[in-house]
């Protein structure tokens, strides 16, 4: 395990666990690549310079999608504030985003994708990030609410409000899953 | 509520969503990002001074000399407005000295 300072090891840290990370940033943020990789970047110096904090109690795996959920929350906290004041960024819609950033993933451009990030949309902050921690990085309950610092009953009634959201949106949009 | 969970998870199979990320330079970006040692530096040297002055403070009675200057400052202020000026001109420089001093020393 890196230890502070260790900048070699904390550098296969990063490879190792870059994809996770930035993919859970990248369903939160609707598909915003760049946003995402900036707070992918803000989590993993987060994590550098409290590495030492880590005891090893959880999977480093866990601690860093802790780490990463609290920058996001930070984040949205202060988009929030934002977005009241001048009423303009709850606008950008996801279909525009993903359209837009010719570096997304040819799935995630097509029409599926589309419907993946309006699908997710749909959700408050608290039941993408659950859903997608369970669905998409297969945590259990335990472990996102480990993640969240949400109690289990709150992290399951979270999945449970948005699993519905999300269904009926797609059931909606003529996607039955086959 | 199970019909919706297998609708997702086949949903989210069919966006592939959970196919690994490319690194495509990230781990880079981030290793250049990271504190360097003049950073580490300058956090310690901050946490010295601090603590250098807080033992000064006590060793000295730094809040009779305080309150000394309070008393003066208060007692002239009906009289010489212009005094308290300085004084509020010497803070602000003073606290721009302090950021631009941190500033430096944390891009060095």
């Amino acid at each position: 395990m890196a230890v502070a300072g260790d900048r070699r090891a904390f550098d296969e840290l990063v490879r190792r666990y870059q994809s996770p990370v930035r993919r859970f940033f990248l369903h939160q943020t609707l598909g915003d690549r760049h946003l995402s990789d900036d707070l992918a970047q803000d989590t993993f110096i987060k994590a550098y310079t409290g590495i030492a904090s880590f005891r090893g109690l959880a999977s480093f795996q866990t601690w860093l999608m802790r780490i990463a959920y609290n920058v996001f929350y930070d984040h949205a906290r202060r988009k929030q504030g934002a977005a009241m004041a001048d009423g303009l960024a709850a606008e950008v819609s996801a279909v525009e985003r993903v359209a837009a950033d010719e570096s997304m993933p040819s799935a995630s451009r097509s029409a599926l994708g589309i419907d993946l990030y309006g699908a997710l949309q749909l959700l408050k902050e608290e039941e993408r990030a659950c859903i997608t921690l369970q669905l998409v990085e297969g945590y259990d309950i335990a472990a996102i609410s480990r993640i969240t610092q949400m109690k289990e009953g709150t992290v399951k009634s979270h999945l449970s409000r948005g699993k519905e959201k999300m269904a009926n949106y797609l059931r909606k949009n003529g996607y039955n899953g086959r | 509520m199970e019909d919706n969970e297998r609708l997702l998870q086949q949903f989210f199979d069919d966006a592939h969503v959970c196919q690994p990320l490319a690194d495509e330079g990230f781990t880079e970006r981030v290793m250049r990002r990271l504190p360097s040692r003049a950073d580490w530096f300058a956090r310690w040297w901050t946490a010295c001074c601090v603590a250098v002055f807080a033992v000064l403070f006590v060793a000295f009675r730094g809040w009779e000399l305080l309150a000394v200057h309070f008393e003066v400052m208060v007692r002239t202020l009906a009289v010489e407005s212009f005094s308290i000026n300085l004084l509020m001109l010497a803070g602000i420089l003073f606290g721009l000295l302090l950021v631009g001093v941190e500033e430096a020393v944390s891009r060095a």
